[in-house]
């Protein structure tokens, strides 16, 4: 048994062939999309690690799909970064509270830095998709991984 | 655009990779040229719902830029990124509530495609013709039966398709989601699946 995943199967290529015939071509603006990623790439923060998306649990069992809120819990560092988002709001919570510097991204440029209360809160209006929030916590900045949609 | 003679998009992966980490825009250029279409083509395997299509090759890129630095063997990156587009398209097809499945071959597919399109532009003796018909009309067949998989199953086989080299078993259970154990098995299900399904269509082998 080989421990890849090998597309080995005649079958596998013939679906190939059948969506290579008529690929659309990639729509420039698509293009310069992919290229403009880059600079949103910054070595020197640090990645926020996931630990709950309400998206992931309602998805369990739950006829449906969408949802008008959704809710976010990172680690970052020391601290616990909570985003509840609704169509028309987005609450950041740090835990321990802390008043920090937060900015939201959006890939659209149109996101804006933020200060957090002194119990570690902020209320603002519901970013574009795709977005990512970062803040400047004691231990250093984080950004949460991109939220898509 | 400025062009860095240091990279071009022919340029071993691990070096455009090591470039792009350097934080040198003219490698992650070079990346993006090389390897955009493996995207595009697992996005439009996974949906022909073109707004969710499109969504998802945005977010496949800025998912790239985000975990670069975790890419472990940059030689298995087009597994990673079909993996992740096509990751990036459920989840997106489920927080909007969409059906997974698009328009037809000959409605108003953007793709521009079709055997309609293809009659039209046809070239060559009449001979051509009927071979290009028949290869078309195999290649609808076979679209029509892959969209009619549930979007599990498209998943395993766009990343069969599009990983080359292959990724590895470890590699692909993180990436999928789906146990490790499971994913040998999966495929020879969706596989199967989809050849009752071509017989469905007609197909003749």
């Amino acid at each position: 048994m080989t421990d890849e995943l090998i597309p080995d199967d005649d079958l596998v290529r013939r679906i190939s062939q059948a969506f290579e015939r008529d690929l659309p071509p990639i729509p420039d603006r698509l293009s310069d999309v992919a290229l403009e990623a880059f600079q949103w790439r910054r070595a020197d923060v640090s990645l926020a690690e996931l630990l709950f998306d309400s998206a992931h649990e309602e998805l369990v069992g739950v006829r449906g799909a969408g949802s008008e809120r959704r809710s976010f819990r990172y680690a970052a560092g020391d601290a616990v970064l909570r985003l509840h988002l609704t169509a028309s709001t987005m609450i950041v919570m740090v835990e321990p509270p802390l008043s920090v510097t937060c900015r939201i991204e959006t890939s659209d440029d149109g996101g804006g830095e933020h200060r957090t209360d002194e119990l570690g809160e902020l209320v603002v209006d519901a970013p574009t998709f795709p977005m990512r929030v970062e803040i400047d916590l004691p231990g250093g900045t984080f950004a949460t991984p991109w939220i898509t949609g | 655009m400025v062009h860095d003679q240091r990279f071009s998009p022919g340029d071993d992966l691990a070096v455009l990779v090591e470039g792009a980490l350097a934080d040198t825009p003219a490698a992650w250029n070079a990346l993006v040229t090389r390897l955009e279409r493996v995207v595009w083509k697992a996005v439009n395997m996974m949906t022909y719902d073109a707004d969710i299509r499109d969504d998802a090759f945005a977010a496949t890129w800025l998912r790239l830029a985000e975990r670069l630095d975790t890419i472990r063997e940059p030689q298995k990156l087009p597994g990673w990124l079909a993996t992740t587009a096509t990751n990036e398209v459920r989840q997106l097809l489920r927080q909007r509530g969409r059906l997974p499945i698009g328009l037809p071959d000959g409605g108003a597919d953007s793709s521009g495609g079709g055997l309609g399109s293809l009659l039209d532009t046809l070239p060559g003796a009449d001979g051509d013709h009927e071979h290009a018909l028949i290869a078309a009309e195999d290649a609808q067949r076979v679209r029509t039966a892959f969209r009619r998989l549930d979007d599990g199953c498209r998943q395993v086989i766009t990343v069969l398709v599009l990983t080359d080299p292959p990724l590895a078993y470890d590699q692909a259970s993180e990436l999928l989601g789906r146990p490790i154990g499971s994913l040998g098995p999966t495929r020879m299900r969706c596989l199967e699946k989809m050849r009752t399904l071509l017989e469905h269509e007609g197909d003749a082998g």
